[in-house]
């Protein structure tokens, strides 16, 4: 007992020696504006401009003799908008309701129509699964799916959607297993603090590596996804260049200390045994076709372990030919290296096989593997986190080797926006929530501040803060310091209320600006860092995809559920490791329609990225992505001209032009365009397209170069 | 923005009467001294005299380990038949227990050359050109599992998500190259090896400077084929008509869509002749593993050659990275 008191002791008698260093390495830099808790200002007042973004926005462009430029026109404005908030483009008839509605409050009415869509929290879950580098494997080279980890998905589509507060969906995620047991919402939530990659493998492992990478994972995501702020690089010294200590970086990670992964059940005991007896039932169909397998394989496989015991040592032999009760621990070790140097691997054996009984072999398998379509669903889980049952220490780790264990810390907060003094609970539970009450309470100065500029920058395409993951002092500055503070209150005010800013950003004069470039003004601020046009937005590789499904026709908008596998190219296939047989590895869905869902619900495998994706800019689901990047390049050019899947999908946009017109070529060159761009063709166009459709061209080279236009690709 | 005469319209106009011109363009501006801000992967001056011209990486998955080959340790023969001495720690393997005995190699090590460096009988020729290869002999892997050590080769660390060599390669140094991807991976016949696509990320950086996988057969590059029934003159019917129509829809001073225009005439050259810069790369069908070398070696020169910038500059290009995976650790850097 004496000693467990000790034990809790000791850490905190370190703490405070610790604490001095630490207090002299943070200084006077406690004093960055990102640790000031941020106060409201009066938004100015300006004639014509109710809403405060656009107040606090226009001050900042005439002190800089800069103005908005003109509205864009109506056309424009639904299509980028509808864009913007759902990811797919508008229908014709949604662009004709809008420009037909001369009604003052026609936009904000769009508005309203297009956030009540579920595709809002589609696109919205996006955003917040590339902060939070979801996937649905877990990475390295085995890469194994994790079976529920979609459900994590699901919730934070649905969070978007069902307008969850910011407040209570950091609880959720963060510690949503302490503050609400028995709420399976909460419950699988908490998938949060897994999303990343996890090495998981065979072998002999190094438990305490895996373990500190594992923390090391939810430590960083804590950092960059809820606070901006890069924690990780202090995990092997002090922050070069912000106020983070070392021990900070531990500290935090000591709040996941007694964090652990788990698979938790979300039915009743009955459900899941209703599960596994499926399950066995399954199994057992399976049974006779793998029997065939092995009888095939069976005398090939032993021909290839005599010839292969002739090679082998024979004091190895003799230990192998020894009964297993009779021989020593020394036999027993050399019998069992007898036994691996003769057993040969599935892949000799079959290439041991004359070529008609391969063929039979892969024919039977074939089999197996379309009764294995019939696969009944696992009984439903979370793919969540609970707490250990002993508690576990936290130590500064010297250049964060696991190895070289220095000072215990206590489980905290940042010491630069937190004193290190204040208490924290140290238990088997409630770090967790802790944590999260400190996130999101009114007081932390960064929570609310790093959220809103998330808002910004999905409607405006740049954050006012450019490094939405980094507030610290590598980090941009924000280019209108009143604007995000005003923000940051406004939505505490609001309760965290994520929609309502959403809202208020969209029904701005500022978003509704367009595009076109000036020179005088692009002389003052080429950046556009002002906001004097809206930024031109290139689509990313999902919302392209579901953009062509939605004009082609074929989108199939079910939402939810486990990853879609679609199909791939032989290339792609490749990249998939295994070391057993390659020939199931990528089962498509039986209802084909499946391959059609918007992008969102496709495998997210780490390791095998679709070329569609990751082409445009996918993140690799590695580490947090605040803002995708855009890059230019050839390899995009291929995708989108010569994949199978464009091929398809020109043809399906043709067989629906001809259908939907008759045939009938004026017709079908409007409906085209509607459809892409959401407009109708200028009179050069119309000209130009029926140039183009003399000769032998076909109406779905037509339809492929419509959809690589950069007016397709590009929100406008 | 652009000099006069020079202006994306007009050199899309050169370009419907074939394709080569939108490259010229770019290669104009550069003797003009215009910035090509619409190209990320423009070569970029080294920040120290380079004396290297290309640069092979060969990483070579199941070679046989240093101390068979170019690194001997005398002390194994000292402790052999017997378990590691117990000073030396518990050494994590991950399929032995790592208690087992002690085998030293059974190779005789000799010093060849000026430098006199050793190599053992396993390499009779290599023995004669030692003073032609720099051996680096302080790799080492802080994970004993297959696609971590990976990882570390190619990009420093154990984990997943780091920027590769190659990446970091085209970051800092661009390609001089006109109309090949700028960083190119060759996996072995047999398959990608464990650490899979990860191996030649980009991580953080750009997308752009991610490794483009040439495979063999007809098509080395995803999608550069033509697609079944399509033929080259309709295709680039296709592409003149879309590049027109993304001429009228895109503003003059707008470089990113202009990238994006110019992205599409790579990609048709690119598919017009694979044939020109993509290498003989089955070492098995091949003489010996130094003639495929040469070979290699040959078609990039002929690569570079053939549009004239590969040599021109004399810089560091090792904007080709070229991945033949056969060994996981020996860490050995042949110069070319």
């Amino acid at each position: 007992m004496r000693r467990n008191l000790l034990l809790l002791a000791a850490p905190l008698l370190i703490a405070a020696t610790l604490t001095e260093r630490d207090a002299a390495f943070i200084g006077k830099r406690r004093s960055y504006w990102t640790f000031q808790k941020p106060v409201r200002p009066e938004p100015p007042k300006l004639a014509g401009f109710s809403n405060p973004v656009d107040a606090f926005l226009v001050e900042a462009l005439y002190s800089k003799g800069l103005s908005y430029s003109a509205p864009i026109s109506k056309e424009k404005l639904i299509r980028r908008v509808t864009l913007d908030v759902t990811g797919l483009p508008p229908t014709p008839a949604e662009v004709e309701a809008f420009v037909k509605d001369k009604s003052p409050n026609a936009y904000e009415k769009l508005v309203d129509r297009l956030m009540a869509s579920k595709h809002y929290g589609e696109r919205w879950g996006l955003r917040w699964l590339d902060l939070v580098r979801y996937a649905d494997t877990n990475g390295f080279e085995l890469d194994a799916e994790r079976t529920h980890a979609w459900r994590y998905r699901d919730y934070v589509i649905n969070a978007f959607n069902s307008g969850k507060t910011y407040d209570r969906f950091i609880q959720e995620q963060l510690a949503g297993d302490e503050m609400w047991p028995g709420d399976n919402d909460a419950l699988i939530a908490t998938g949060f603090l897994r999303a990343g990659q996890e090495h998981i493998v065979g072998g002999n492992q190094d438990e305490e590596m895996n373990r500190q990478e594992v923390l090391t994972e939810m430590t960083t995501v804590t950092g960059s996804a809820l606070l901006g702020m890069t924690i990780q690089c202090a995990r092997c010294h002090n922050h070069k260049f912000d106020p983070i200590p070392q021990s900070d970086h531990y500290r935090l990670q000591a709040v996941f200390a007694n964090t652990v992964g788990d698979e938790l059940a979300l039915v009743p005991k009955q459900a899941q045994q209703t599960s596994l007896d499926a399950a066995k039932a399954h199994d057992k169909k399976l049974q006779p076709f793998k029997a065939q397998v092995k009888e095939i394989d069976e005398p090939y496989r032993l021909k290839l372990v005599e010839e292969r015991k002739k090679g082998i040592d024979p004091a190895l032999l003799a230990a192998f030919d020894i009964p297993n009760e009779k021989r020593t621990p020394e036999q027993e070790r050399l019998a069992k290296e007898a036994k691996d140097q003769m057993t040969p691997a599935w892949d000799d054996v079959v290439a041991a096989l004359p070529a008609d009984v391969k063929a039979k072999r892969y024919a039977i398998r074939k089999q197996m593997h379309e009764v294995d379509l019939d696969e009944p669903e696992p009984f439903a889980a979370a793919y969540a986190v609970a707490n250990a049952k002993k508690p576990a220490d936290t130590h500064i780790l010297k250049v964060g080797d696991h190895k070289s264990k220095l000072d215990l810390v206590p489980a905290g907060l940042p010491q630069v926006i937190v004193d290190p003094a204040a208490e924290f609970p140290q238990g088997l539970s409630g770090r967790r929530t802790a944590l999260a009450q400190w996130l999101t309470s009114k007081d932390n100065p960064v929570t609310a501040r790093v959220m809103v500029n998330r808002i910004w920058q999905l409607r405006f395409g740049t954050g006012i803060v450019a490094t939405a993951n980094d507030f610290g002092t590598l980090g941009a500055r924000p280019t209108n310091q009143k604007l995000i503070d005003w923000l940051a209150v406004e939505f505490m005010d609001r309760g965290w209320d994520i929609r309502s800013i959403d809202r208020l950003l969209l029904l701005s004069v500022a978003y509704r600006q367009s595009s076109t470039y000036d020179e005088a003004k692009a002389k003052i601020d080429g950046d556009n860092k002002f906001y004097w046009r809206a930024n031109k937005r290139r689509l990313e590789g999902e919302a392209i995809r579901d953009s062509i499904l939605a004009v082609s026709g074929a989108l199939n908008s079910k939402m939810g559920g486990r990853g879609v596998k679609i199909p791939i190219e032989p290339e792609i296939y490749e990249l998939i490791f295994t070391e057993g047989e390659t020939d199931n590895l990528w089962p498509l869905p039986v209802d084909r329609t499946e391959i059609n869902r918007r992008s969102i619900y496709l495998l997210n495998k780490r390791s095998v990225r679709l070329p569609m994706m990751a082409n445009f800019d996918q993140p690799d689901t590695i580490t947090s992505c605040a803002m995708r990047s855009t890059s230019t390049h050839a390899l995009q050019a291929l995708t989108l001209m010569n994949s199978s899947f464009m091929q398809e999908q020109s043809k399906l946009f043709a067989q629906r032009l001809e259908r939907e017109c008759n045939g009938k070529q004026a017709c079908m060159i409007d409906a085209s365009y509607r459809l892409t761009l959401g407009r109708l063709p200028s009179a050069v166009e119309r000209k130009m397209v029926i140039e183009f459709s003399k000769g032998e061209q076909k109406l779905s080279d037509y339809c492929l170069a419509m959809l690589n236009r950069n007016e397709f690709v590009y929100v406008p | 923005m652009y000099p006069k005469g020079l202006q994306r319209r007009n050199v899309l106009r050169m370009a419907a009467q074939g394709f080569g011109a939108v490259a010229l363009e770019s290669m104009l501006q550069r003797e003009l001294g215009a910035k090509p801000r619409s190209n990320p992967l423009a070569a970029k001056a080294p920040h120290f005299p380079a004396k290297a011209k290309s640069v092979i990486f060969l990483f070579m998955v199941g070679a046989p380990g240093q101390m068979d080959t170019f690194d001997p340790k005398p002390g194994l023969a000292r402790y052999a038949g017997k378990p590691l001495p117990e000073s030396f720690g518990k050494i994590s393997s991950q399929f032995t227990s790592g208690d087992t005995p002690i085998l030293p190699s059974p190779w005789e090590f000799k010093r060849y050359g000026q430098s006199g460096l050793p190599v053992s009988s396993l390499y009779p020729h290599l023995s004669k050109c030692v003073d032609d290869i720099c051996f680096v002999r302080n790799f080492y892997t802080e994970s004993v599992v297959h696609a971590p050590a990976m990882y570390q080769v190619q990009s420093g660390r154990i984990l997943m998500g780091y920027p590769s060599m190659g990446s970091w390669v085209t970051y800092g140094l661009g390609s001089e190259s006109e109309n090949l991807p700028a960083y190119v991976v060759m996996p072995q016949p047999e398959g990608t090896p464990e650490g899979g696509t990860p191996m030649w990320s980009s991580g953080f950086l750009p997308a752009i400077h991610q490794g483009t996988t040439l495979r063999g057969g007809p098509n080395p590059v995803l999608n550069l084929k033509l697609p079944e029934g399509m033929t080259p003159q309709r295709q680039r019917r296709t592409l003149d008509f879309l590049q027109k129509m993304n001429d009228l829809d895109t503003e003059e001073t707008d470089t990113e869509m202009a990238a994006r225009i110019s992205s599409y005439e790579l990609a048709f050259r690119m598919q017009s002749r694979p044939r020109r810069w993509i290498s003989q790369r089955n070492p098995m069908r091949r003489a010996s593993f130094m003639g495929w070398i040469k070979s290699l070696r040959k078609s990039l020169e002929r690569a570079a050659c053939s549009h004239g910038v590969w040599w021109n500059a004399g810089c560091v290009s090792c904007s080709y990275s070229l991945v033949e995976a056969r060994s996981a650790s020996s860490g050995t850097l042949t110069k070319t």
